[in-house]
């Protein structure tokens, strides 16, 4: 009798508690979002650190500079003053953000590597929550999202933009005439709804696009600006 | 009778390091360099704001402090430790090939007690003329030309630089052969 009850309790318990979840290896994504302008002079050194942690971290580091229409740069369309005040109002540039933590700026250029490399691999030891992939067939680009860990009272957001690469812009007092990176205009900003367990596929169709053009892809969660993880697809020449 | 003396010290040192009148090519930039000291015994914060009191309609200023940039009339706050100095300061000015003459006023405030200020007058003027259309042409229409001294030529009988006034604007006119 005894022996029974403590069998129904054991049930009970075990009833109650959550399905063990699946841990799923891998490490996030992620995203560098530089605030930048031509004319500013010590951009360029945050644009070079950028580039050589992109060049260690392979595809592990996503590059996106907004450029604001500062100073006669049109670089980037009018739209990135929203971007800019959904992060930050003031405080100038260069301004940057990995995985929508930031402001990172450094007193010191010389010390933009270390800084930079010290928040990357910060963010890079984050527990991995979505899985995020980009497949490729004909004209369309398939997005397929998996939500590998709890996300509950999240404003999830699955952002798409388009950067190019090589881009010439010549300015009396600029230090550079060719910028990489560069945004040029969000294709989407869905509101999506995951839960452990969830996939989701959405199929992008794009015909032709331009040579030197990058698809950067990733999900941010509005309430706290956290980036979950990003992936890209390169058009390349 | 008690007598109270109120005694004002200064809490920083400011001055232009530069030369605070520069005439630069209208296809060029000024660029007016800071310094800022914090003499106070205590931690300070400054803000730094310029304000163009006299510009024309095109020009752009930039105020970069310790490693970031605002474009002018955004303020900047730098934060000193008592003795410490500040040289990264400095105010940029594009005239983007608008000819003309800019007059800024650079203000530092002390936060803690904005009686405390000092104020720095910058004067830009440029020189030359910004060249934004090429033309060949073959044949010289029937106008009124100048010589580059300023008097009107009714025939053009010489190769070299004439002017000629249209829509109260000056072409500068070469003549090949």
């Amino acid at each position: 009798m005894r022996f029974n009850k403590i069998f129904i309790i054991f049930l009970l318990i075990l009833a109650c508690s959550e399905a063990p979840k699946r841990e799923f290896k891998g490490e996030r994504v992620v995203l560098g979002e530089l605030f930048t302008f031509a004319r500013c002079p010590y951009c360029p050194y945050a644009e070079v650190s950028l580039e050589s942690l992109r060049k260690e971290f392979k595809d592990s580091l996503i590059v996106v500079a907004y450029h604001r229409r500062l100073l006669g740069d049109t670089l980037s369309p009018e739209d990135v003053e929203e971007r800019r005040s959904f992060y930050y109002e003031e405080g100038g540039e260069p301004a940057v953000f990995f995985n929508g933590s930031g402001p990172i700026r450094s007193e010191d250029p010389s010390l933009n590597y270390s800084i930079y490399k010290e928040e990357i691999l910060k963010e890079r030891s984050k527990k991995l929550k979505v899985l995020l992939n980009l497949e490729e067939s004909n004209d369309t680009i398939k997005i397929i999202l998996f939500a590998c860990d709890t996300l509950l009272s999240r404003d999830l957001r699955l952002l798409g933009l388009i950067t190019f690469d090589s881009l010439f812009f010549k300015q009396i007092g600029a230090k550079e005439s060719v910028y990489h990176n560069v945004y040029r205009g969000f294709l989407f900003n869905q509101k999506v709804e995951l839960n452990y367990g969830d996939s989701l596929i959405i199929p992008l169709y794009l015909p032709n696009p331009l040579k030197k053009t990058k698809l950067v892809v990733f999900l941010q969660d509005f309430n706290n600006k956290e980036i979950l993880n990003s992936t890209f697809y390169h058009w390349r020449e | 009778m008690s007598i109270f003396i109120l005694l004002l010290f200064s809490q920083f040192e400011f001055y232009c390091l530069t030369d605070t009148i520069v005439s630069i090519p209208v296809d060029s930039f000024g660029n007016f360099k800071f310094f800022l000291k914090n003499t106070s015994n205590h931690r300070e914060v400054y803000e730094l704001k310029a304000i163009p009191y006299q510009s024309p309609q095109n020009w752009f200023y930039l105020l970069c402090v310790k490693g970031r940039c605002v474009q002018v009339p955004d303020p900047f706050f730098d934060t000193l430790n008592p003795n410490e100095i500040d040289t990264s300061i400095s105010l940029s000015c594009y005239p983007n090939g608008s000819p003309g003459n800019g007059i800024i006023c650079f203000k530092v405030k002390v936060l803690s007690d904005t009686t405390l200020r000092d104020s720095q007058f910058l004067y830009i003027s440029t020189t030359g003329i910004k060249e934004f259309n090429n033309q060949r042409i073959k044949s010289l229409s029937k106008e009124d030309y100048y010589s580059p001294f300023g008097s009107l030529l009714n025939k053009i009988t010489h190769k070299g630089i004439y002017f000629k006034r249209k829509e109260n604007r000056f072409y500068k006119v070469i003549i090949l052969k």
